[in-house]
């Protein structure tokens, strides 16, 4: 217990980890001393509770316009690693000796056949060679050596996909068809030296016409993944599963077996030995509603275990385990699964850097102007809740090789906190600084207003300005500011025009309301105000920040 | 064997978020990237503990906190105590900025005392650190007060 009471009235209420994390399913006065009833961007991490590491560009994405789809690290057989990425312009890889001559990014194209838009890649390595799909009537492959991606099948000519099908076998295996067909989906694995699609789209090139199977799962020969023809060769199929009443919203394999997963179900299957059936298929339950992957890119693998989401829970698997992970923090996910304005991805992450392990398992739920990720800590077992504030997740985060040097510091203390915003330095006591770093500093109060630094000496230039913000706060006073002055309210920084009444601010009083609230146009003086060490300033009492976006 | 097409050094790892900006529709690759350390230049964080009662019924005075904390560098932060009265009001918070760490971070465990008092039932600690005010880590609070314990019936 954390309380320790003495029988003078003392007492001591001690709260340390390792942490439980978000628990917003029990009243706050009866949960475990060691849960978070509220957290927001901060890490349960080694029984710390310390602010998560910084949410920054690491990379510009290819081409500025279209949505990056994912990313994904892999060896070719020269032994050379990759790092390649996806937008639904194709395939492209990343080049970090230099920009590529004439490009404005780190990546080249390599192409390939365009994507579909707004669903995430599904990819796998196979025998040093990439092969991936989202969706489209086509699995492509790369093998890291030729200058562009493969889209076709040398034994099915005019097919546009290395799943193929020839035309005089097309009419067989779906009926109806010309052929070549070309076969893709939504969903890649590997189980038993076979590539399997899941919830299939299959284009006949002979007619145009597109046929989709979203309950087929289609599987190669084993050992050749550019044979899918059952007709030409026996031990590559397809297997639909009209008795349910629902659609392929996943695939996973963890050890010898595979897990196909349905909203509302999930199909377990093995390889079974036999050429002619390689795989042996069973319902884990045949009901109409239950356990099933729900959000389509949530489920993921990581060696032998697999997460997913379902309608009522967040399920981590084993080999031989199946336990519920959500917790206390469930009814926060899946109030916000409800809201969300995009596709959920998830992912299990072993490490944020290299040498940095964070074994995790995250939801990243994008919402109308940030997304929510949900960080849950499989060693620790807690939730813990970050935001990436104006960002939208457009595809599943994945841990890739870069290949610029990192820069830890000294065991224990990996890594030491450095991260100084924007670049500027400020000589201490002068009276001027330079800013840099891509951050405009301006605003600041207006002169004449008291200023004092938190945690070290606060300097500033004289500027003018003409777009001004006065407010009133309770027990402070008035400030006059520009009108993108920051300062700390219980929504967080806020800049001074968007406060309304109200608004509670951080004060050298404790938390005040604002009074009002009044905008103006005049040609003024301001205090462009730079505090080199934690950017806080106290600015007529009020909590402020030194640090302003341009809003022109 | 033909040679590779390009190819990445293998001294370097990030996870790797696409992103899209939903204010400029501009693109990139994000990370959590800890070479950079744990100040979050973006986001703000805060952290609210369980409500404490400490006895049921009783008002409880909190004279004390002790935040222990290990130095990563300076570090801003706003500690409030909030809790609410016999009247069934909400009391009005305790708020105190403080600072924690060294200008050149040591790595070691560290202690502050803060004087913050406040009066009230179900008292609540709430952290919150402003977006870019420094890295934080958090080992440690403890709440000291009184509390009257003589025995209602």
């Amino acid at each position: 217990m954390p309380l320790k009471l003495k029988s003078n009235g003392y007492f001591e209420i001690e709260y340390s980890g390792p942490y439980l994390g978000l628990n917003v399913q029990e009243p706050e006065n009866l949960m475990d001393d060691r849960h978070s009833p509220f957290t927001n961007n901060f890490q349960f991490r080694n029984a710390e509770l310390r602010s998560r590491p910084n949410f920054q560009l690491e990379f510009a994405g290819m081409d500025n316009i279209n949505q990056p789809l994912g990313t994904y690290s892999f060896l070719d057989v020269n032994g050379i690693q990759h790092t390649v990425g996806w937008n639904s312009r194709g395939l492209w890889q990343f080049a970090p000796s230099g920009q590529p001559s004439g490009a404005s990014t780190p990546w080249a194209i390599l192409g390939g056949p365009q994507l579909v838009a707004g669903n995430p890649v599904s990819y796998r390595a196979f025998a040093n060679i990439l092969y991936y799909t989202n969706g489209g009537p086509q699995l492509v492959s790369w093998d890291g050596i030729t200058l562009t991606p493969t889209a076709s099948n040398a034994g099915v000519a005019n097919a546009t996909s290395v799943a193929a099908i020839s035309v005089a076998d097309a009419p067989t295996v779906v009926p109806g068809s010309t052929g070549p067909l070309s076969i893709g989906g939504l969903y890649l694995g590997e189980l038993d030296n076979h590539i399997l699609l899941a919830n299939v789209t299959v284009l006949d090139n002979g007619t145009g016409v597109t046929y989709t199977f979203p309950q087929r799962m289609w599987w190669s020969a084993n050992g050749i993944p550019t044979q899918w023809d059952p007709a030409a060769n026996t031990n590559a199929g397809e297997n639909d599963f009209l008795d349910v009443p629902d659609l392929i919203t996943g695939l996973i394999t963890i050890g010898v077996s595979g897990y196909l997963f349905r909203s509302n179900g999930i199909t377990f299957f093995t390889p079974s030995g036999n050429g002619l059936a390689p795989f042996q298929f069973d319902h884990l339950w045949a009901s109409d509603h239950g356990i099933g992957n729900v959000y389509p890119w949530s489920i993921h693998a990581y060696g032998s275990i697999a997460c997913f989401i379902s309608t009522e829970q967040i399920y981590q698997m084993g080999v031989s385990s199946f336990e519920p992970i959500g917790g206390k923090a469930r009814d926060a996910i899946m109030a916000d699964l409800a809201l969300a304005s995009g596709n959920p991805v998830a992912s299990i992450v072993p490490t944020d850097g290299l040498g940095y392990v964070y074994l995790t398992y995250r939801i990243a739920i994008p919402l109308p102007n940030f997304t929510r990720h949900y960080i849950y800590s499989i060693e620790d077992k807690n939730w813990a809740v970050w935001d990436t504030p104006g960002l939208l997740q457009t595809g599943r985060c994945e841990e890739v090789w870069t290949g610029t040097l990192s820069n830890f510091g000294g065991p224990g203390i990996v890594p030491p906190a450095t991260g100084k915003a924007g670049g500027g330095t400020a000589p201490s006591g002068s009276g001027t600084f330079s800013g840099g770093g891509g951050i405009t500093r301006t605003g600041c109060p207006m002169v004449g207003t008291v200023v004092q630094g938190v945690g070290s000496v606060a300097v500033w230039e004289i500027a003018e300005e003409s777009l001004w913000t006065t407010i009133a706060v309770e027990a402070v006073g008035e400030l006059t500011a520009t009108q993108n002055h920051l300062v700390y309210s219980q929504r967080g920084k806020v800049m001074l025009k968007d406060l309304v009444v109200g608004d509670l601010l951080v004060t050298e009083s404790g938390e005040r309301p604002v009074l009002s609230v009044n905008s103006w146009e005049g040609v003024g003086k301001k205090m462009c105000v730079e505090v080199p060490d934690g950017h806080l300033y106290w600015a007529s009492g009020i909590l402020s920040h030194n640090i302003k976006p341009n809003i022109n | 064997m033909a040679q590779s097409n390009g190819g990445v050094a293998t001294t370097s790892r990030l996870t790797l978020y696409p992103m899209l900006n939903a204010n400029t529709g501009i693109v990139g690759f994000y990370a959590f990237d800890p070479t950079t350390g744990f100040n979050d230049i973006t986001a703000p964080s805060t952290h609210s503990y369980k409500v404490e009662e400490v006895i049921a019924g009783r008002t409880p005075t909190v004279s004390r906190i002790i935040i222990g904390y290990r130095d990563l560098g300076p570090v801003a932060i706003i500690c409030t105590l909030s809790g609410t009265n016999d009247s069934q009001q909400v009391v009005q918070p305790v708020t105190q900025p403080v600072t924690l760490g060294n200008q050149v971070p040591t790595g070691k465990l560290m202690t502050k005392i803060l004087g913050m008092q406040l009066t009230a039932q179900n008292l609540q600690f709430t952290i919150f650190r402003p977006a870019g005010a420094g890295p934080l880590s958090i080992t440690k609070v403890v709440l000291c007060g009184r509390v009257e314990n003589s025995e209602l019936a």
